[in-house]
């Protein structure tokens, strides 16, 4: 326990002194965070045109319709066939407004009581109304886009006979805080910086083993787990700094978290880093066995790194510039990670929500994988220096 | 320390071979031999003979392909950490974290054996004031000179008080001076009863420094002795090397023709260096007489070096080749 401490304390101490590290380690991160917050700092998300909205729809009408194609059922049905909407029914108002919250989706219609009678024209009663609730943070642009739909589709069906009957639609909000472009963006950009630091973490192990250092450290008494312990500690908390520094300038152009509550976000956040840092290392270590050479490593890397960085949404939200992508990309752990830093700090969920607790599984489950797998790569990569 | 098992035996290497498997290179050719404690043991050879490979088995980081080797009893195999807990190693080249300092080096590869650290502490003082380091104490391991870094590798072998020091070149490439501080340094560790195996490249090393010398050559030891008993018995005496300004097959020549004369009865040409090595007993009384022959010969002498009775010419004697750096 005391070497594999011993072992993280050396790694900081030479990464903390070493310039070339610290520029591609801390530098580098903080200039891609400067540029996006300077080129996406305060811009609202309008993502409207390729974004698939998600409705939601309460039927509380205990009335049936004589006509089938005049029914809320049938409604939904048209508009969940429209390109660009997922029609979903929910069984009450309260759990409706609950997923509304979670970001489930994006809006709901709440069809009053007598509506069916009322299309159908077997009812004499007022004009009716329906509501359509929306998140306050959803911009004027998917209200309307939302609303037009909705209603052009009811009015469509319904009155053949135009203006034959009247349905007025009202929209309510609820509260909920505005989401920059920034904002969205950030758990991909802090994704850039942490796997940047990979670099430093195989450069450090590849000029180790070249200099020898690990065939001078397998002859002393420590094991080759305390070895790859230590390098996993100290990367751990070479990732919380960058995760910190990340944040920190992040906020400065814009970014504001919106989250379930403090202590379960920065919990939440110290798991994920934690699995991520035995990912981290893990590909670290399997990656060094293979580059053998800090040259070769300090390069070959990206090879690796760029498409993960892509395919994680850390350029460029996904769910904007690729959502087709979205559900072919979810196994890779980089994207999990931004799928868990999105959920603590865009969509408001604790950390032991349901969803984060099967990514986090199949976080460990990757990690652990890839762990096993640079365990058993380590002893012929020590051995084989000098 | 107390010592275990058979006690004076500190190094037992029997019938070792390595192989490597890519190229299928036979580095260590059934080797065996025995290094007693409190000796100072020297592996001689040229690069590529096979002793960094002993080394690296004998410091368990390396597995042989047969034979076996123990140290203090305890198998390099089968008793792994037993074997690192007595043993330090100081590699060729300069193996430590230049973004560390002096102190902070020693304290580290200190701590991966099980040793208090306020025991270590003290230690690592010791020793950095006993090579003349105290200067350079906190100032970081890039910053240092050749020499100081040569210095710090060396004691981080020592750093965990080790009873079986392997030193691989330790002194390579450092000034006279420094050579000098070194040689007395591993002398006094003898001293203090530590065992010492060397490898090295320098004949006078290793006779100033050796109880015993093993010339190993191509994977094989081709001679194990004292250096005073190797010199006695391979050397051949004292060394006269000569170029001449006639050409060397007409040098040659003519001292087939005079192969009779005594002092022509032990002439080598080296071919590499176009060098004629006579080969007597007394050479610098001899010297003047062997002269009068040559001008007798009609042949000119471009240069002439003396080389007094040496564990070079040991090594020459034995491979037919000189032992380069």
């Amino acid at each position: 326990m005391v070497k594999l401490w011993d072992v993280a304390v050396k790694n900081l101490k030479t990464f903390s002194r070493d310039r070339k590290g610290l520029l591609f380690t801390i530098l580098i991160p903080i200039l891609f965070y400067s540029i996006m917050g300077i080129v996406f700092g305060g811009m609202e998300n309008n993502n409207n045109e390729s974004y698939t909205y998600s409705v939601g729809y309460v039927d509380l009408d205990t009335t049936s319709a004589e006509n089938p194609y005049l029914s809320t059922s049938y409604i939904c049905n048209t508009i969940d066939e429209m390109e660009n909407f997922i029609m979903k029914e929910i069984e009450s108002n309260s759990s409706a407004l609950e997923q509304l919250k979670n970001k489930e989706i994006d809006a709901y219609i709440i069809f009053p009581q007598g509506f069916e009678l009322y299309i159908n024209r077997t009812t004499t009663t007022l004009e009716k109304t329906i509501e359509i609730i929306y998140q306050d943070s959803t911009s004027e642009i998917s209200r309307t886009i939302i609303s037009s739909t909705i209603m052009g589709v009811i009015n469509g069906i319904v009155n053949y006979d135009p203006n034959a009957v009247k349905i007025e639609h009202v929209e309510q909000t609820i509260s909920g805080e505005q989401i920059s472009q920034l904002t969205l963006g950030t758990p991909g950009y802090l994704m850039y910086g942490i796997l940047s630091s990979i670099t430093g973490a195989v450069i450090l192990l590849t000029s180790e083993r070249k200099d020898g250092l690990l065939k001078r450290l397998e002859s002393s008494q420590i094991t080759p787990g305390d070895i790859i312990m230590g390098h996993m500690i100290s990367n751990t908390i070479i990732i919380m700094l960058q995760f910190v520094i990340g944040v920190g300038t992040l906020s400065l152009f814009g970014f504001r978290p919106i989250f379930h509550d403090i202590a379960s976000m920065l919990f939440g956040i110290l798991i994920t880093v934690i699995l991520l840092a035995l990912f981290q290392n893990a590909l670290a270590f399997v990656s060094s066995t293979i580059l053998k050479t800090p040259e070769a490593a300090g390069g070959g890397i990206w090879l690796l790194l760029i498409p993960m960085m892509m395919f994680s949404g850390a350029f460029f939200p996904l769910e904007l510039v690729a959502p087709g992508l979205i559900p072919y990309v979810g196994w890779i752990p980089t994207r999990i990670v931004v799928l868990i830093f999105q959920d603590l700090m865009i969509n408001g969920l604790a950390f032991w929500h349901p969803s984060i607790l099967l990514k986090f599984l199949w976080l460990s489950l990757e990690g652990l994988a890839l762990f096993l797998l640079a365990v058993i790569m380590y002893r012929k990569f020590a051995q084989s220096s000098g | 320390m107390v010592l275990q098992n058979n006690g004076t035996i500190a190094l037992e290497i029997n019938h070792l071979k390595k192989i490597y498997p890519d190229g299928n290179v036979h580095a260590v050719e059934d080797i065996s031999f025995s290094v007693k404690e409190g000796e100072i043991f020297s592996f001689l050879g040229p690069n590529g003979a096979g002793k960094s490979t002993t080394i690296s088995i004998a410091s368990t980081t390396l597995k042989p392909t047969a034979g076996t080797v123990k140290v203090f009893g305890y198998d390099v195999i089968s008793e792994t950490n037993k074997v690192r807990k007595h043993i330090g190693i100081c590699p060729q080249d300069l193996v430590f974290y230049n973004n560390l300092t002096v102190y902070e080096n020693l304290i580290f590869f200190g701590k991966m054996y099980k040793r208090p650290l306020k025991e270590l502490k003290k230690y690592a003082d010791f020793l950095i004031s006993h090579v003349g380091l105290d200067e350079k104490r906190n100032s970081l391991a890039k910053k240092l000179s050749g020499g100081m870094k040569r210095r710090l590798n060396l004691l981080i072998a020592l750093v965990n008080d080790p009873d079986l020091i392997f030193l691989d070149e330790p002194t390579a490439g450092l000034d006279p001076q420094t050579r000098r501080l070194i040689w007395e340094f591993l002398l006094n560790l003898k001293k203090k009863g530590k065992t010492v195996f060397l490898t090295t490249h320098y004949m006078d090393e290793a006779d100033y420094l050796s109880d015993r010398v093993a010339i190993i050559d191509h994977g094989k030891i081709i001679a194990l002795d004292s250096p005073f008993d190797l010199k006695r018995e391979y050397s051949g005496g004292d060394v006269i090397e000569f170029k001449f300004h006639e050409a060397d097959t007409t040098v040659q020549k003519k001292f087939q023709e005079n192969s009779q004369q005594s002092h022509f009865k032990n002439v080598s040409y080296i071919d590499e260096d176009n060098l004629f090595r006579i080969a007597i007993h007394n050479g610098l009384l001899t010297i003047p007489d062997l002269l009068k022959d040559i001008q007798e010969m009609n042949l000119h002498i471009s240069d002439m070096n003396v080389k007094a009775n040496s564990l070079e010419n040991v090594f020459i004697n034995l491979t037919g080749r000189r032992l380069r750096d």
